[in-house]
């Protein structure tokens, strides 16, 4: 195996255990973030303009890490190079 | 694909329509940039002709021109409350700028131009530069004790001050990425599904059926990515005004 493959291999590994392991992170993240916020509205329905915010506030903090992820993957894949 | 590589990034390649040059800076007109003019022709135009005839009972135009005005006024008002009716215009035009940027971005052909970091960026520094100026010509100096919340005991000010000041200095950062980001993975997902319609034979039309409900998901993530902009921009200017 020469220098070049062993880098693209390296680097395919890299990206992908990146998406994965943030994948499993969000997965987590996002279940226990809405069945948190689904049985806040489901003991107190009336809660439902002032959870729907802060539902979507904590939306996008998770998103947002996921996203980041994406970039990294992005970056490993398309801007590293030998 | 007709024997030709498959590149889902070439659809955010720039490319120059015009040659502009002031004063040595390279003012192109990108498509871009015309992506960016159409949107803001399309609210412009939408909010001049359709306002002409103002009536107390609004025709379906006056409607649909009051719709994002009233959605970012009431969100205004349930973050903000009355201190933030200056700032709805900002905000109005912000919510119309991302949200009609992530919508022509989803018409065959057309440019996404919040896909790229350097317009979500923009973005989100004029956000934060009307924020810290808020801050500072409301409170003055005062807009420092934003980096200290009240009520905090003094001893713990080393370790709270440079938190905060890292998370006030990630808020564009994060709202320039996010937004980016999603229309970037969003219609990377679109285009790679295509692919698999065009190389998979007779049972394309389970990408294709794929390909439908990711459409319908990134419709879903226009809005949803325009009101979080929106949103967060209006929770940033609630912490400047009101300090914590």
């Amino acid at each position: 195996m020469d220098g070049a493959t062993l880098f693209m291999s390296v680097k395919l590994i890299a990206a992908s255990a990146v998406a994965i392991l943030v994948f499993v992170g969000a997965a987590l993240a996002l279940g226990r973030f809405f069945s948190e916020c689904a049985s806040a509205l489901g003991r107190n329905p009336e809660a439902r303009p002032s959870v729907f915010p802060v539902m979507i506030i904590g939306f996008a903090a998770i998103e947002f890490l996921a996203l980041l992820a994406f970039v990294i993957v992005m970056i490993i894949l398309f801007v590293i190079s030998v | 694909m007709a024997g030709g590589s498959f590149d889902p990034m070439k659809q955010f390649q720039l490319h120059k329509l015009a040659d502009l040059n002031i004063a040595g800076f390279d003012l192109a007109l990108t498509n871009s940039a015309l992506h960016a003019l159409v949107g803001v022709l399309v609210a412009s135009a939408l909010l001049v002709f359709a306002t002409r005839r103002l009536k107390l009972f609004p025709n379906r135009w006056q409607a649909l021109s009051e719709w994002p005005y009233e959605f970012v006024h009431n969100l205004a008002q349930s973050n903000l409350g009355d201190k933030g009716k200056p700032f709805v215009p900002f905000l109005v035009t912000l919510f119309l700028f991302v949200l009609l940027g992530n919508l022509i971005g989803l018409l065959p052909y057309a440019f996404t131009y919040t896909s790229h970091i350097s317009v979500t960026l923009t973005l989100a520094l004029i956000s934060i530069g009307v924020v810290i100026g808020t801050g500072f010509t409301k409170h003055g100096l005062g807009f420092f004790k934003l980096f200290l919340p009240s009520g905090a005991p003094l001893f713990i000010a080393p370790i709270i001050i440079p938190i905060e000041v890292v998370s006030f200095l990630a808020k564009p950062i994060s709202l320039a990425i996010r937004l980016f980001a999603n229309m970037l993975a969003g219609h990377i997902m679109i285009k790679v599904f295509a692919f698999f319609c065009t190389t998979s034979g007779f049972i394309a039309v389970f990408p294709l059926f794929g390909n439908v409900l990711i459409f319908a998901f990134e419709l879903f993530v226009a809005f949803l990515q325009a009101y979080i902009f929106t949103l967060l921009v209006s929770v940033y200017l609630h912490d400047a005004i009101d300090l914590h």
